[in-house]
């Protein structure tokens, strides 16, 4: 059994971000990563960010993992970054279990930050098992981290900010699109987004749906049609479409697994993508000295999850007794650049769920 | 259907009514490129504000805000279309004497032309328009968008937002020359190879939680451990009971949350091993 003082779980946006700050106050940081590499999705977003200065805008995400990594040397605090280390299971006497480059490992953490991101949400339609189906975030890894394309010919199910994105990364590999659906009437990722890929040609069909998938042990075509007002099939809309590739988008739900076994307070909020934790304006969870930051709290930005693990990693850092004079201001900031991030109309839905979720004003 | 949807939000098309207020007048016109800017939702988004040295984007009050040319200011240098990370800036100049202009455009796809260059000019839609000619190529890098400026006639210069360089058309080949197009169920839980008919069956049958389903099905006992599966078998329920998700309990979880070799668990941590 290892005790330490922090634990984040995720060496995604978040978890590092946490762990920085932590670090900088001079806090001793294991954290523990599940791929052989840090930066979570990052590492697969080759387009640029928005937001502002203080987030990273105008820098690929790619680059923003490298800085997220580099900035965590030479602080105060030693930040351990452990690849290759699943966390199993979180116990009611507080020891945490993980597989570590393949031994089993205990730890007692006095805190803990749980930054273990979203899964992808699937569809289920007929056809769905035929290979040429992915997961968005599946194409996104083929592509851009071990340079393999997916197929030819892709049909984009989910208009949102992720089946867009894919949509132009696809584009830029140089793979056709077919066409990028929504069951929404409206598209629900940025139009900037949308404007680039549809000045690409590409058609962006809203209310639509995938029916089923067909081929000759691969997919080969894709039948769709359109719905009406009631999200009925309207007949006689069917369409068929020539791809070898189906790659669904239809959204994340945060990875709560952990914060079950940990048995947390939870809540469904749709508007956060599924079961949340409650937490308070620290990023605490019921659990005391239990901290949750980024998608596993309510599916958002890279740049929220950012500033969420900085005031998660401020906030353990104030519990363990090592909290400086610049800790209270610099966790003031951050509530205020989550508060501009989340002021526009597009956030409504974000502020909604998270005023349902507690903690933060 | 409601209020009738803006092509914008349906679609990403900008038309002449998202437009109107983000073109200058005539006279800004003559005295030299400017900036077009066609960003038309409020995001929180500053980096063209913050990169314009000649303070030609009308100052933000909140990182919100929508941005607006001072066309009295701007000089048409780019340097907001480099850092634009939705790729919304296009600078027009149609300042010279004649029928044509150029039209920049932020540049993402390999190849990147060379001067000189024929390229196919595109509308905001992805529609061919004609052959137009390359006349300056700014690369990227360092975290600044290559930007490819075309030779247009005036008249395009607002109708041009996009080009591709010509290539070979392929076509992908098929060969499911007869096709088996009988009622097929889909693949709910993949891990453990479960339907969405099995599931409706157990839930017809009286099964009525996630753990109940789980129990007789295994959907949700594979290496993913219900990743893809929980939120569809949620959702039937839910369905099969009249309520909403809020209100549905979502199951347990238990350790560990992914499968672990029995030679992991047996060696156990360094630690129990020097204490036995």
């Amino acid at each position: 059994m290892i005790s330490l003082p922090l634990l984040i779980v995720g060496a995604g946006p978040a978890g590092l971000c946490a762990a920085y700050r932590a670090a900088e106050a001079g806090v001793d940081v294991l954290i523990l990563e599940r791929a052989q590499k840090a930066g979570g999705q990052l590492v697969k977003q080759t387009h640029k960010f928005f937001g502002s200065e203080k987030q990273f805008a105008s820098t690929r995400g790619i680059e923003i993992a490298k800085i997220l990594t580099n900035r965590l040397q030479g602080l105060p605090g030693r930040v351990r970054l452990q690849t290759d280390a699943t966390v199993l299971g979180f116990y009611e006497d507080g020891v945490v279990t993980a597989q570590v480059q393949g031994q089993f490992m205990k730890y007692r953490p006095d805190c803990c930050i749980v930054a273990t991101g979203a899964s992808e949400k699937t569809l289920a339609f007929a056809g769905n098992d035929l290979p040429g189906v992915y997961g968005a975030g599946a194409v996104q890894t083929l592509m851009n981290e071990y340079g393999v394309r997916p197929g030819n010919r892709v049909l984009m199910i989910g208009a949102g900010n992720i089946g867009l994105i894919v949509s132009y990364q696809l584009l830029q590999a140089g793979v056709k699109l077919a066409a990028v659906l929504d069951a929404a009437d409206e598209i629900g990722g940025y139009l900037v987004h949308a404007s680039k890929i549809r000045r690409a040609g590409v058609p962006i069909l809203t209310r639509h749906t995938v029916e089923r998938a067909y081929g000759n042990e691969k997919v080969e075509h894709a039948i769709i049609h359109a719905l009406d007002d009631e999200w009925k099939k309207i007949p006689g809309s069917e369409q068929q479409l020539d791809v070898d590739v189906i790659c669904i988008a239809v959204g994340l739900s945060p990875l709560a697994d952990l914060l079950w076994q940990a048995e947390v307070k939870m809540k469904y909020i749709a508007a956060l993508g599924g079961y949340v934790p409650l937490r308070d304006a620290d990023m605490m969870t019921s659990a005391k000295g239990l901290y949750i930051a980024g998608d596993v709290a309510g599916i958002e930005e890279a740049s929220s999850a950012m500033v969420e693990g900085e005031i998660a990693g401020i906030a353990a850092t104030q519990r363990l007794g090592f909290s400086t004079e610049k800790s209270e201001l610099l966790k003031k900031d951050c509530l205020q650049q989550l508060r501009q991030l989340r002021a526009g109309p597009g956030s409504e839905k974000i502020r909604t769920g998270m005023a349902l979720a507690g903690g933060y004003v | 259907m409601k209020t009738k949807l803006s092509l914008l939000k349906r679609e990403g098309l900008a038309t002449a009514d998202d437009l109107r207020g983000r073109l200058p007048g005539e006279d800004d016109k003559k005295r030299g490129p400017y900036a077009v800017i066609e960003c038309f939702e409020e995001i929180p988004c500053n980096p063209c504000v913050v990169s314009c040295r000649f303070n030609a984007i009308l100052p933000f009050k909140d990182i919100n805000d929508l941005p607006y040319v001072d066309f009295s200011a701007c000089t048409g240098c780019a340097v907001c279309a480099r850092v634009c990370p939705g790729l919304a800036i296009f600078i027009v100049d149609e300042s010279m004497d004649g029928d044509m202009g150029t039209i920049t455009l932020p540049y993402e796809y390999l190849p990147l032309p060379e001067k000189g260059w024929q390229v196919l000019a595109r509308a905001r839609d992805g529609s061919a328009l004609f052959p137009a000619t390359v006349v300056r190529v700014m690369k990227g890098g360092k975290g600044k968008t290559a930007l490819v400026s075309l030779e247009v006639p005036k008249e395009y210069l607002q109708e041009v937002r996009s080009f591709t360089v010509p290539e070979e058309e392929d076509s992908v080949p098929c060969s499911c020359a007869e096709l088996d197009l009988a009622e097929e169920s889909p693949t709910v839980c993949r891990c453990e190879g479960v339907d969405l008919q099995e599931i409706r069956d157990l839930i017809a049958r009286g099964y009525k939680t996630v753990d109940e389903i789980k129990h007789r099905s295994r959907a949700g006992m594979g290496p993913c451990q219900g990743r893809s599966c929980r939120q569809i078998i949620l959702s039937e329920l839910a369905r099969d009971a009249g309520v909403s998700l809020e209100e549905f309990e979502a199951g347990s979880f238990r350790p560990p949350t992914t499968p672990v070799s029995m030679d992991v668990l047996a060696k156990g941590s360094e630690e129990d091993a020097e204490n036995s």
